[in-house]
Order: structure tokens, then sequence, then C-alpha cells
């Protein structure tokens, strides 16, 4: 057997005390007067004392007024529990209990009969209380003195002996246990094996061994030492990752600037290229400024080609005037001549007839032959005029026909760019035309999805106001369900009393009911019947007994009252207490008469706890009540939010909703393109398609019109070409005729030839006509003697044939100087077409046009100056600046870093928690193993 | 990787490293400490025994040789005296200090005694520009851990390739790959070291299991060996030496060779017949076994169960089968509920007392010395009977 708990109600000085037994020994401590001999008392009464003995009496609580309780649990060896419950105040009483699982317990016995089965059980050599023999008072014997005689008692338990036993069952009990021991060496081995156990682990007294050589204590000591070197290796460790962090911060922290620094440097060197390209934009500038200027030039010059030939023209034309003046003066010359021999003819009449007329034939036939001469010479000099100019229309001819050549080269030349520029102009509208279509692709494809999302948007909308309206219809149900419950409840709560109210019933009846437990001590009322009759009687106002032919006498005990109603015929209250406390009691039952009855009246209500009880429900109902209106605000709250989301979808819809007109357009847009190729396209390129898209239309168009320019330039250069030819066929033809014209009438075909062969003949003519005028001037020498009258009229003639060859002369020599200024203009206009064909102006144009496209590619760059690229530089220094600054801090946490462990810390730590898991697990295993040994002796020398 | 003809072999290295000498094993018991403590230095004869079998040219022993930047004499001696056994002429060995036992001014590197013990074929890494030329005309460049931390990568200080220099260029440095936790401070080695260096082969040294570093790459090798003997049982494919062969046109094959005397192994029993099986198992005696017990067993099994467990983990009197046993039997259970079985011919009053010890053992609390306590009863009632 074996205590499992006690629990003591007004025992002597003890009001209240419980306590749970552990298994084995239980030891109580405490400073005197606490308690604990008067626990051990009441174990004592619980075990062995009747509630009606005497002894009984002695457990009456002092200081008030109250009935002695103990309830004692026991386990017995079967693990069945017990339970032995005592009231040794009035009435007295005893109960048993029995249970199997310890929680729940059944009446076994009661009264008397509880004594005797727990003697029994015991076995202490205590007989059953009454009856012949039964102990009076106390029951003593050996068992019961030594296993709970009071501190007081020790020579008592010295003395007493079992032959004093007033029952064998003690002696019994300790011949078996003894025999038990003795007669089985299976348990008294395992109790000895335990008790070994125990002995090596524990103290006497049941602690666990401390001193030299204890596993406990190694055990223990191994798991301090490894939590110290833990703690130590935790505390290097928060060190150490403290220098770590701030190695790995600062590293970051250095790589940034790093990363800043060549940032700086990268924007310096892109300024300082800046800076070069706008040099390079100034340059290509200039370049085109000198282009222009070398263009103009040429352009100049040409101009003067132009002027000279017009001059030279003009000139020419002079010139041929000039030679018309001359022949006409030739002419005149001739007469003049004509003139001077007919007056020489005259004169040599005059001076001898037959020498004169000897004379007069001679001279007449050598006049003859000078003017055949002379004829035969001007016939030669134009002649020879027509040769120059055939020739020089020969050398024009030749020079037109190369130069026609050239430019036809030239034309075929620009035909070829111009058509690889509108190859290339097709292929980069093509492009163009495709970068658009992915675009419009693009577009049309958001919109649809724009417009898919809208309908999706809306559909959630709607959606969202069907569940609004759900939400709203609910809440309106919850809020019907709440006015008529709230109708219900106060209904419900019509007629009862407040809060207050109740709190005051409480109080009276709290104040009621200590006022009637002061009247206790007991009333006794024994009933004799005479005969069978009807017995009623309500003991202290609750319990009540009733009997309808009560015959036997029977006692009726109660603490405060006693309403007894014997038949119809009398009806007896008796109240114990003292007058004072009776009148309280009075005074209260009246107050309860007046305050509280009418109400339990009114409300049907039985009671205070009843009412308290409605009242708490209605609370519960106002609670609820409360939950269902907060519920239906939560759903009108919902709808109000479904509704709110419903009007966003619909906003939202509405902006991505798309005209289907609008749409077809977008469709349209993409144009009667393969959409496959399109869409390809446009798979390729990112999210942000339409910047791309945009972008790459930008870009395409820059190409198409940069071809387009291409084309156009080729087509204007091809144009420009092609005049040239025709122009230069023009020239060329007209020289050709001019050429041909001229030498339509020569004799021969070479002009060079035949200027060769007129100039021999001129050469010819004029030594024949020197001779003839030697001959002429003989003859006149001769007939001067015979002229006289005809002299002076031969001298006039002589004169006018002066004169007029004078004009020849003058004419010859104005001839002359315009010819060699002709030839000096024409020369330098040769000149300066030879400089204008060598500067070929085609070759400026176009290195305009280059250095012009050079020049375009500059357009839209930024010009960087020289205050921007300091600015870039002394960011750069800042950069490296704070980059130095981040190194120097880095390289002080480096040197920190080398004083600390790092991951041969952590590997430390790992090992030291290793170590201390296994010295806790080994010290855990020692401990439930010597618990168990613990365990097992206990539980044997308990058995 | 397929092996070069020998007569193309122009080099022949043995790498090792993570020797941990003196290293402590606290999670053992003292005896089980002891023997895998000493084994750390009885691997380094094998490992010598296998240079001198392969015929290397030269030994690198690349780091963390000592646990401890100063360890007792018990432990540096004992490694000159076995290098003193051999009398190595051209195979010289090189001592890296690793970041255990960095190049410290108290370090057993500066101690004299232990330098004066070292035979000459031994030479020990002591400066950053450690440079030495090895047979056939190779070159070997070796940089020490100064501290036990650090942040910079000891590659760094090995010269690059010159143009035009064709010799075999060896490196050997300790520290932590860019793949392993906390490399930033723990001397970090870049991925592309060896390229990046003109290095034909890259030993290093620091983690306990063989590695190729990336494991990728082949040509040319940055190779951690491992520690000859394993130090925990999470490590993977420790107990190896890593035998370089180099042809002629520097390309390095790698092999691995085992030296290690014990196998780290873990395992689990949930019944008593995993556990008769295991202790059938003829390999335990070279294994340090982890085992933990997750079984509830009736009152025959748990005793046979802890038969079985002392058997494998050896008594004062008798060996364990198992090399080195670390046991978890916290999950081992008696299974109380047929305990009635066995008791049937026990006195009543014992009988008493197991009723009572079973219902102890329901109680959460006393559960754990309950159960023990009805197996102590059982065991030693069996044993009276």
């Amino acid at each position: 057997m074996r205590f499992s708990r006690l629990a003591v109600h007004a025992f002597r000085a003890i009001q209240h005390a419980e306590m749970d037994f552990g298994p084995g020994l239980n030891v109580l401590y405490g400073p005197n007067d606490l308690g604990k001999s008067t626990l051990a008392t009441a174990i004592r009464a619980a075990l062995l004392v009747a509630p009606g003995s005497a002894e009984a009496s002695r457990f009456a609580p002092w200081p008030v007024d109250a009935s002695p309780r103990v309830v004692l649990t026991f386990i017995d060896d079967d693990e069945h529990h017990w339970q032995i419950k005592k009231n040794f105040g009035s009435p007295a009483s005893a109960e048993l209990l029995h249970s199997k699982d310890g929680r729940s317990f059944s009446l076994d016995c009661k009264a008397r009969q509880v004594e005797e089965k727990v003697r029994q059980q015991l076995g202490w050599g205590i007989p059953p209380p009454g009856g012949k023999g039964g102990p009076k008072g106390l029951p003593q014997s050996f068992l019961a003195q030594v296993l709970l005689a009071a501190q007081t008692d020790v020579d008592k338990v010295l003395s007493q002996s079992l032959a004093e036993d007033p029952d064998v069952s003690g002696k019994l009990r300790l011949q078996k246990a003894l025999a038990t021991l003795a007669q089985d060496p299976l348990f008294k081995r395992v109790l000895d094996k335990a008790q070994d156990e125990m002995d090596a682990c524990f103290t006497p007294k049941g602690q666990r061994k401390r001193g030299q050589g204890s596993r406990f204590v190694a055990a223990s000591d191994s798991v301090k030492k490894y939590e110290q070197e833990l703690t130590q290796l935790r505390g290097q460790l928060d060190d150490s990752m403290v220098v770590e962090v701030r190695v790995r911060t600062l590293r970051e922290q250095r790589e940034e600037a790093a990363a800043s620094l060549r940032e700086a440097e990268s924007r310096l060197a892109a300024s300082k290229e800046q800076l070069k390209r706008t040099a390079a934009k100034l340059a290509a500038g200039e370049l085109v400024g000198l282009a222009k200027a070398a263009l103009s030039e040429i352009n100049e010059r040409i101009a003067r080609v132009q002027k000279l030939d017009a001059e030279l023209a003009a000139a020419t034309e002079q010139v041929a005037r000039r030679e018309s003046e001359r022949v006409q003066m030739l002419a005149a010359c001739e007469h003049a001549d004509r003139a001077v021999r007919a007056a020489e003819e005259a004169h040599r009449i005059a001076t001898s007839a037959e020498g004169a007329l000897e004379h007069e034939t001679q001279r007449a036939q050598l006049a003859e032959k000078l003017a055949g001469l002379n004829a035969q010479r001007l016939t030669l000099i134009a002649q020879q005029g027509n040769a120059q100019r055939a020739l020089d229309a020969h050398k024009a001819v030749l020079a037109a026909a190369n130069q026609l050549a050239g430019a036809v080269a030239d034309h075929e030349k620009r035909k070829l760019a111009r058509e690889q520029a509108q190859k290339q102009h097709d292929r980069t509208e093509r492009e163009l035309g495709l970068a658009v279509a992915v675009l419009a692709y693009g577009r049309w494809r958001s919109a649809q999805a724009a417009s898919d999302e809208a309908t999706t948007t809306r559909l959630n909308a709607t959606k969202l106001h069907a569940e609004a309206s759900a939400h709203e219809a609910e809440a309106q149900a919850f809020e019907s369900s709440a006015t008529a419950r709230e109708a219900d409840i106060a209904r419900a709560r019509d007629g009862l009393p407040s809060v207050p109210q109740l709190q005051g019933l409480q109080e009276l009846q709290r104040r009621l009911e200590l006022a009637e437990a002061a009247l206790g001590g007991g009333l006794s009322v024994s009933i004799r019947p005479l005969q069978p009759v009807s017995v009623r009687a309500t003991l202290d106002r609750t319990e009540v007994f009733e009997d309808p032919r009560l015959a036997t006498p029977h006692v009726l005990e109660a603490q405060r009252g006693l309403r007894l109603a014997i038949a119809d015929l009398v009806e007896l209250e008796i109240t114990a207490g003292d007058a004072d406390k009776r009148r309280a009691v009075e005074a209260l039952r009246d107050r309860w008469s007046s305050e509280a009855e009418p109400v339990f009246e009114r409300t049907g209500s039985p009671s205070v706890a009843a009412l308290t009880l409605r009242l708490e429900l209605l609370g519960k109902e106002d609670e609820e009540l409360r939950a269902l209106r907060q519920k239906a605000e939560q759903l009108r709250a919902r709808a109000k939010s479904s509704r709110e989301q419903a009007e966003l979808h619909e906003l939202q819809a509405a902006k991505l909703e798309c005209d289907p007109l609008e749409l077809a357009a977008k469709r349209e847009a993409i144009g009667e393109v393969d959409l496959e190729v399109v869409a390809g396209r446009f798979a390729k390129l990112s999210k942000a398609w339409e910047r791309e898209g945009d972008a790459l239309c930008l870009q395409r168009k820059g190409e198409r019109d940069a071809a387009d320019r291409v084309w156009s330039e080729s087509d204007k250069a091809l144009e420009l070409a092609g005049y040239r030819v025709t122009e230069l066929e023009k020239t060329h033809s007209k020289l050709h005729a001019d050429a041909q014209s001229a030498t339509a009438d020569m004799p021969g075909t070479d002009p060079a030839t035949l200027l060769l062969s007129i100039a021999q003949q001129l050469s010819t003519i004029e030594e024949q006509e020197r001779e003839a005028e030697r001959a002429i001037r003989g003859l006149v020498a001769s007939g001067n003697a015979a002229a006289t009258s005809a002299a002076a009229e031969l001298d006039k003639a002589k004169r006018s044939s002066s004169e007029a060859r004078d004009k020849v002369v003058k004419l010859d020599e104005a001839l002359e100087a315009e010819k060699a200024s002709l030839n000096a203009r024409g020369g330098q206009r040769d000149e300066l077409r030879a400089q204008v064909e060598r500067m070929d102006r085609n070759a400026a144009s176009a290195l305009l046009e280059t250095r012009k496209a050079a020049l375009a590619q500059f357009v839209d760059e930024p010009v960087m100056t020289d205050d921007e690229v300091r600015l870039q530089e002394a960011a750069l220094a800042k950069a490296a600046q704070a980059h130095q600054d981040i190194n120097e801090q880095f390289h002080q946490a480096d040197g920190a870093l080398s004083k600390v462990a790092g991951s041969e810390l952590r590997e430390r730590v790992r090992q030291s928690q290793d170590a201390l898991a296994a010295a806790r697990t080994r010290e855990a295993e020692l401990e439930v193993d010597a618990d168990a040994w613990k365990l097992l002796r206990d539980t044997l020398r308990d058995v | 990787m397929t092996a070069a003809p020998e007569d193309e072999i122009v080099l022949k290295l043995l790498h090792t490293a993570d020797w941990h000498l003196g290293r402590r094993f606290s999670a053992f018991e003292d005896d089980a400490e002891r023997k895998l403590m000493r084994a750390r230095l009885e691997v380094l004869d094998r490992i010598l025994l296998a240079a001198e079998r392969n015929g290397v040219h030269a030994v690198l022993c690349a780091g963390d040789l000592f646990d401890e930047p100063s360890p007792s004499r018990v432990w540096w001696e004992p490694v000159a005296e076995r290098f003193k056994k051999y009398n190595w002429k051209d195979r010289p060995v090189f001592l890296l200090p690793g970041n255990h036992d960095p190049l410290l001014q108290d370090a057993v590197w500066s101690n004299t005694q232990f330098r004066n013990l070292l035979p000459d074929f031994v030479h020990i890494v002591d400066r950053h520009d450690f440079e030495f030329t090895l047979a056939n005309n190779a070159v070997l460049y070796a940089v020490p851990c100064m501290s036990k931390a650090g942040q910079r990568d000891p590659t760094e200080l090995i010269p690059k390739r010159a143009p035009g220099d064709e010799r075999v260029r060896i490196g050997m440095v300790h520290g932590s790959t860019f793949d392993a936790q906390d490399c930033q401070t723990n001397f970090p080695i870049h991925r592309d070291a060896a390229v990046m260096r003109g290095l034909d082969y890259l030993a290093i040294g620091d983690t306990h299991g063989f590695r190729l570093v990336p494991p990728e790459r082949t040509c040319p090798p940055t190779v951690y060996p491992g520690a000859p003997e394993a130090t925990a049982f999470d490590e993977k494919d420790p107990g190896s030496v890593a035998v370089v062969l180099i042809n002629t046109q520097r390309r390095a094959q790698v092999r691995k060779e085992r030296v290690a005397h014990w196998t780290w192994e873990e395992l689990t029993v949930s019944s008593i017949e995993d556990l008769r099986q295991l202790t059938r198992r003829t390999d335990l005696g070279n294994r340090v076994l982890r085992l933990h017990v997750t079984a509830c067993l009736s009152a025959p099994e748990y005793d046979e169960a802890e038969l079985l467990l002392e058997e494998l983990h050896g008594t004062e009197a008798l060996h364990g089968r198992v090399g080195v046993l670390d046991l978890h039997r916290g999950e081992l259970t008696l299974d109380t509920s047929s305990f009635d079985a066995y008791c049937a011919e026990l006195p009543d009053v014992l009988k008493a007392v197991v009723r009572r010890l079973r219902a102890a053992a329901e109680n959460a609390e006393q559960a754990p010395a309950a159960q023990r306590a009805l197996f102590h009863l059982y065991r030693t009632s069996r044993k009276a009977s």
C-alpha cells in the first residue's frame, strides 16, 4: 500500500491542505507549527479513528466552528485506488470509495464498515471496531506505533511489542514480509543488485553522490567544461565574425568604389572621345568650306572660260571683218595700182611713143602678170585661212570626241551607281515597311490583348457586382435576423433585474448564507414514532428528508436549522445558534422575502443562480446579436468593397477597351505582309517592344532616307552626266559639221598638208611678184624722161596707191594684232580650260558631297567642351580618392582579420558543440540508469 | 583519365594536406579519442610509403599539417622521426603552413628544435616567394599562410608564366576555393588561379574531402587531396592522397590513392534484426561508426540488443567489434505492453513490482527510468534464475 493523496479540511489548526505523494520515500519539511505533525495525525485519523469516537473530538478546529474532514487516497498492492472520506464533526460520517483507474471512484462501504475494511487491508494487528474486545479510543498495535507514531512517542516505539497487539494480523504481515525476503532468493537478489547500484550512485539520504570518483561528477564536470569552452569560443567567434563581416562589407564597398572609379574613367574617356569628335566635326565643317571654295573657284574658271569663248567668238568675227576690209582695201589698192599703171602708161605715152609703146607693152604684160600673181596670192591666202580654220575645227572635233567619250563613261558609271542606289533604296524601303508592319503588329496585338483583358475585367466587374449583391442580401438577412432577435431579447429581458440589482441579490444571498453558516453548531432531533406517520423534514433549508410512513426511530441532524412537519398535524422549525445571530438571519431572510422572492416570482426563476444564468444567457444573446450586426456590417463593407472593385474594374475595362474599328484599322495598318514573318520579327523584341519598334522604324527610316538621298543624288548625277553627254554630243556634232564644212571646198582632206602647200605656193608667188615689180620699175625708170605731164597724175595715182597700200599695211598690222590678241586669248582660254579639266569639277562636287556626308554624321553629335571634360576629370579624382579611402579602410580591416581565426574558429566551435552534446547525452544516460535503479529499489522495498 | 605512357612522364608528385596532427575528438569516449588522434600520425607512414612506391619526384604537403600553430612536442617530434627513417636524395618534401598552423612567430615552423630534427630533403615553406627547382627543370612555387584568416588570394603571389617559359610549373597554397563557405575571409582562391598563373598543377589544402576545383576542369588541375584520415562524419571522400603524373606536353593526370585506416560511417538501425546483421559484418574493425538505434523492443529483444551493443562497443575486458563506436541510443525503448509474458514465472512480489513499474512507465516523465528499471529487473531476475 502506498499513499497517493491527502486532503485535510478544518482539522485542528489546518483550515485546508492538499498534497500528492510520490513513489518511495516522501519527506515533509518546514518550520515549526506549520502543521506537519497535524498532517501525520490526519493520516492516522483517516486510517484508524472512527468518526463518531471520542478520539475524533480532538480534531475539532479551534479558531473556527467547522467539521474536521480528511480524505486519504492510497493504492494497494494490486494497483487499485481507494479513498477514505471521514467527517469527524457533526454529523460524523465515513465512506470508502474504490477506483481502478484513480479517476472515477464509486462507493464501496460506509460508516463502520469503512473501519473494518481499512484495518483488514492494513493488516497492522488492529481488530475491527466495536464488538467484544474491540479497541476503545485510538487503536494501538506494534505496526501502528512503528509506522504512525507521533514524534514525541519515540520511547513508545521502542517499547512497543507485537505481543501486545490486539490482533494477529500485524504479526502475520511481518512474518509474510520476512518470509518473502528469506524464502524468495530471486527477490532478494534483485533487491541486493538494485541496492548495490543505488549505493554506487546515491548517498544513504537518496542524494546523488557528488564526491571524488562519482560518475555524476565526472559527467557533470565534462558538461561544464565543454559549456565553458563553447562560451569562450563563441565569444571569440562573435569577435571574429564582426571582423569578417566588416571585411566583407568593405570588400563590397571597395568593389563599388572601384566600379565608380571605372565608370568615372569611362565617362572621362567618353568625354574626351566626344571632345575629339567635336574637333572632328569642326574640321569636317572646315573641309566642307574648303571644298565649297574649290568648287566655286572651278565654277568661276568655267565662267571665265565661257567668257573667253564669247570674247574669242567676237574677236574671230572682228578678224573676219578685218580680213574682209583688207580684201576690200586690197581691191582698192589694186584699183590704185591700175590707176598708177594708167598714169604711168599715160606718162610713158607722154614721154616716148615707141619706147613708150614697148615699155607700155612690157609693163602691161608685167602688170598683168603681177595682177595674176596677186590674184593667185589672195586666193591662196583665203585658202590658207580656210585650211587653218579647218585644222582648228578638226582639233576641236578631236577634243570634243575625247570629252564625249569621257562623259559617256562617266554616264555609264553614274547609271550603275544609280541602279545600285535604287536597289538599296528598294531594300531599305522594304525593311522600313517590315519594321512599320512589326510595330503595327505589336500595336494591333497589344490592342487585341487590351481588348481581351477589358472583356475579362468587365466579366470580373460583373462577378464583383453579383458578389456585392449577394453580400448585401446576406447582410440584409442578418440584419433582419438581428432585429428579430433583438425583439426576442428585449422580451426575454422584460422583468428581469438589472445587473446591479442582480449583484445586490447575490450579495444578499452571500450574506444570508454566511449568517446561516454562523448559526452552525449542530442540531440533532430524534423522532420516535408511536405509529407510522408521515414525516417531512428540511435540513439546513436544503436537504429534505421525507417518509410517508415512518415507523422506526430516526435521527435528523442539521447544522443550522431544521423544519419538521409531522403529518398535517404540526410543523416545527428549530434554529441553532445564539439569539443575535438568529436575529441577523431573520432580518436577512425578511429582506430575502421582500427583495429576492418577488423577483423570483416575477421572473419564474427559482434562484439567484438561475437568474444569473438567464442574464448570462441574455448577455451571450446580446453578444451574438452584436456579432450578427457586426457580421452584417462586415458583409456590407465587403459588398461596398466589391462594388468599388467592380467600378475600378469597369474603369479599367473602359480604359482598356478598344474600338473594333480602331482595332480593324490597327490590323489594316500592318498591311499586306506575311504575318508569320512579322510575328517572328515581333517575337524577337523584348517587353519594351514599342520603344524598340519605334527605334527600329526610325533606324529603318533613316536608312531609307539615306538610301533615298543617295538614290536622288545618283539620279541627279546621272541626269547631269546625261546632260553633259548630250551637250558634248551637240558640240561634237557642230564641230564635226564645222570641220566638214571647213574641209568641203578644200582640195584634199588634210588641212595641215594643204597649209604647207599653200605656204610654199605663196612664197613662190611673192618671189614672182617681186620680179615683176622689179621689171616694171625698170620699165618705169626708162620711161621717166618721157613723162612729164603725166608725172603729176602718176604721182597722184601713186600716192593714192601708196595710201591704199598704207591702209592695207595698217589693216594687216591691225589684223595681225587682232589675230595675235585672238591667239593670246585662245591660248588663255585653252589654258583655263585645261586647268578646269584638270581640276575636275565633278570630283570637286563629289568631294564636297562626301565631306557634307561626313559632316552630316556629326549632325546629332552633342558638342563637348573643355569645361565639361574638366568636370569629368574632377569627378574621376573624387572617385579615385573615395576608392583610395575605402582601400585604406579595407587594408586596416584586413590587418584585423589576420588576428582572428575565421573558419578555423568555426570548426573548433563545431567540435566543441559536438563534444558538449555528447557529454550531455552521456550525463543524461547516466542519470536515467541511476534513476532506474533507484526506482526499482524503491518499488521493491515499497512492495 | 587515361594514363600516359611511362616514358612520357617528366614529373611525378604526391600531394597531401590537412593532417591535423593533435586534433582532439572530444565528442568520443577517451579511448576512442586516443585511437583517432594516434591514427593521424600513423597515416604518415602510409603516405611516405605511397610516395616511395610511386617513385614520385617530390612530396607536397599543402597545409594544416598540425591542428594548431604550436603543438606539443609529442606531435612534431614523431613527424621528424618518421621523415628521418627515409634517406631520400632526389625526393624533396615540402611542408606548407596552413590556416590552422600559420607561420606565426612562435609557431612550430619557427621551432629550431623541430627544424633541426628534420632531414635535409624536408623543406618548410617559410616565405612568400618560395621557389624550388624540381626534377626535369620543373619548378615549384609555394605561398604559406601567415595568419589564421585572410582575404587575399595566395596565388596572386605566384609569378605568372613568362613568355617562352616552357618549364613545368607547380603551385602550392592553402585556402578556400570560390565555392566554399566563408571563402572570402579564408584565403580565397580564384577558380581560374591555375590558368591565370600559368601553372600546370595547383596543389591546395583546406577541405577534408578529395576534390577537383572546379570539378569540370581537368587541365590544368586544381586539387584538394583531402585529409588522409577523416575528422568528421559529414566529410565527403576523405582518406586519400593525390598522385600526380605530368607528361612531356605538361598535361597533368591525377590519381586518387587511399591511405586511410579508418572509414567513418553513420548508420541507423530500427529493429533487432538490423542490429544482428550489423553485428555479422566483417568490416567493422576499421570503422568509426556513428550508430543510431531507433527501435521499440520487447524485453528479450531489448536484452539481446544490449548484449549486441556491448559486443559492438566492447567492454573493459574485451575489444569491441567496431573500431570506434559512437552510440546514440536515445530512441531505443522497451515495449512494456508485452512485459507480462516474460514474468509469468516471477514470484508474486516481483510481479507486483512489475505492475508498478509498468504503471510508472505510462507517465511520460518517468518513462525512461521506469523502462530501464523494468529492463534491469528483467535482466537481473533472468541471470539469477
